[in-house]
């Protein structure tokens, strides 16, 4: 391995030589070597340079990145020309860590190997702190009430977090019972984002970025909490039929909503009802359908939206959290992947 | 005035909303997507009739009441995915729709309308034309508390119906075919009903057959069908099966809806 030179600039009065001259011929040495963007999010292109003294003859040259512990974790092949190394690193986190890891990078070049001699961060997305997101959406037929979205949100630095408050009156509805209900509902949303992320347009890995971090990438987190005040919504418990009499669906609004206990369809209908909290529509025939057309008036694919029973839940149901989201990014936009 | 036609929605499942149509000449159709669930028949489809001169009258009378026209209702106000009836009148000049939540009681005159309706529609189901019909027999329950059945799908109409396979409706928590049961005794409530998916099903031939299949009329088919309920007690129970077909039919044209088979008791030893 070559030995590491300092950046330092040529001395004129080393052994008389000239640069380019024709007497003796300035030995080639590291000159500046730096990145040229020190900070960026995570997918973007990042420039770096290395400029070389003296009489250096033109070559390939080998960027190497290199993460804290002085590892490489990025290889680059670029060249030697006109005593310059120009490359580009498209910036990925090297661990979990990316937060506060100093990147930096040398250059093997015409028999020398150059350090730089700044470092790179990683710029981060901005965290927020909570805030109640109230908003309504007519449906159509108008004979709905509004789909209201009302819970709580927040940005943290890995994943947009909601959080969803109910309180009960009306009929029993055990501690138990809502521990179940919050479960289930919990669990339909949050595993239905487990394969899926929120992901930076401008990432320049694109949609199959293999980012194994939350640099470029943001989660989603739902809870759910049943309290006896601060509600979001207060939801009337109504008890169930007796068998045979079938269990009615229960409804989910601002104001009036209404839900029987046991429910019908119990494994997706808190899921389902909390999703109108969420800002979702039905996406059934006769439903409290989406005026935009956004979510289908009948769904081609079962979903938690328009299927009894089905928990499947796709990346339209998450695209009020992805708004959110990129509502707090000051303009660098994300998009679910995969599409 | 006289009304043109009358469109009467129940969305018990809003899923699988039922509709009923009646034209001013008595004519009278009815998409029935939900079986409902007491006294179900089981049967989900098209029907058609002709109403009695003295029904027309009745529901006439009712729909020019001003009470009718007058009377409140939840548009605008009912709950996203709640159950609820809608009635359409259409005049010469002018239509009125009433919507009203599930479990509200409605105006009086709203009431008999809904009643006069519920009548009309009883006497259209006698009609059949392209129906699927559910019927569990053979229950049995072992001693391990497995059930085993044998499911039946029948077409009762004069024309041929194209249904969703029960082969097709998946097995375990997906699955479209589900097992009712409560204990068969006074005073059972709704969470004493034991639920379960049915694990597996099987034709006679145990034969691959299509995922949407044709009923001629007349014709059925029965599969044996198993589930392992998780029983809170060992006594006699009333048990039904839950037919859920598609919520929108596919481009094979199969049925859409939802039906109960009638109630059948089984000993759970």
């Amino acid at each position: 391995m070559s030995e590491d030179r300092a950046t330092t600039p040529p001395s004129a009065g080393d052994g008389g030589c000239l640069p380019g001259g024709t007497t003796q011929p300035c030995p080639c040495q590291c000159g500046d070597v730096r990145w040229a963007d020190a900070q960026a999010y995570c997918g973007d292109d990042v420039r770096l340079s290395a400029a070389f003294t003296g009489t250096c003859p033109d070559g390939p040259a080998t960027v190497e990145v290199l993460n804290a512990a002085g590892a490489v974790i990025a290889t680059i092949n670029s060249t030697l020309r006109g005593g310059r190394v120009d490359a580009t690193w498209v910036a990925k986190a090297p661990n979990a860590g990316w937060r506060t890891e100093q990147i930096r990078f040398r250059v093997q070049a015409a028999g020398l190997t150059c350090s730089s001699s700044n470092a790179f961060t990683f710029r981060q997305r901005p965290t927020t702190a909570w805030e109640k997101i109230d908003h309504d959406y007519p449906c159509t037929p108008a004979r709905f009430a509004p789909v209201a979205e009302l819970h709580d949100a927040r940005l943290e630095a890995n994943r947009v977090h909601y959080s969803l408050k109910l309180k009960t009156h009306g009929a029993t509805f055990t501690p138990a019972r809502q521990t179940n209900a919050k479960t289930l509902a919990e669990n339909i949303w949050n595993n239905g984002f487990s394969s899926k992320k929120f992901h930076r347009s401008a990432c320049r890995r694109g949609n199959t970025c293999d980012c194994a971090f939350d640099c470029c990438k943001a989660g989603y987190r739902l809870d759910v909490n049943f309290v006896p005040s601060g509600e979001h919504v207060d939801i009337q418990i109504v008890a169930a039929p007796a068998p045979p009499a079938a269990t009615p669906a229960s409804g989910t609004s601002r104001n009036g909503s209404l839900w029987y206990e046991p429910p019908l369809d119990e494994p997706s209908m808190y899921g389902h009802e909390v999703g109108h909290l969420l800002g979702q529509f039905d996406e059934y025939s006769g439903g409290a359908n989406d005026p935009s057309g956004t979510q289908p008036a009948v769904s081609p694919v079962p979903n938690l939206m328009a299927t009894p029973l089905d928990t499947t839940l796709l990346n339209r149901h998450y695209r009020r959290a992805l708004t959110f989201l990129n509502s707090k990014t000051s303009g660098d936009s994300y998009v679910i992947i995969p599409p | 005035m006289d009304f043109q036609f009358i469109e009467y929605v129940t969305a018990e499942r809003p899923q699988y909303p039922n509709t009923l149509r009646i034209d001013s000449s008595g004519s009278a159709h009815a998409e029935q997507r939900f079986s409902g669930a007491m006294n179900s028949l089981g049967d989900i489809g098209y029907f058609e009739s002709k109403l009695s001169r003295a029904d027309v009258g009745e529901l006439s009378l009712l729909v020019q009441d001003e009470r009718f026209h007058r009377a409140p209702d939840d548009a605008g106000k009912l709950l996203p995915g709640a159950s609820h009836r809608i009635v359409r009148v259409q005049e010469q000049s002018a239509a009125i729709e009433k919507t009203i939540q599930w479990e509200k009681t409605p105006e009086p005159v709203l009431a008999r309308l809904f009643g006069a309706l519920d009548r009309s529609l009883d006497r259209v189901r006698s009609s059949p034309i392209r129906v699927l019909r559910v019927q569990l027999t053979a229950v049995n329950v072992d001693r391990q508390g497995s059930l085993s059945a044998v499911l039946t799908l029948t077409n009762p109409g004069p024309k041929p119906v194209r249904v969703r396979s029960p082969l097709a409706m998946g097995a375990g928590s997906g699955s479209g075919l589900q097992i009712e049961a409560w204990p068969d005794r006074a005073g059972v409530r709704a969470e004493d009903v034991v639920r379960a998916p049915v694990m597996r099903v099987e034709n006679q031939t145990q034969l691959a057959e299509p995922a949407v299949i044709d009923l001629p009329p007349g014709q059925f088919y029965a599969y044996r069908v198993y589930a392992s309920p998780q029983w809170r007690t060992r006594e006699p129970h009333q048990v039904r099966l839950r037919y859920s077909g598609p919520t929108v039919a596919s481009v094979e044209a199969e049925l859409v809806g939802e039906a109960y088979t009638p109630v059948t008791q089984v000993a759970v030893p």
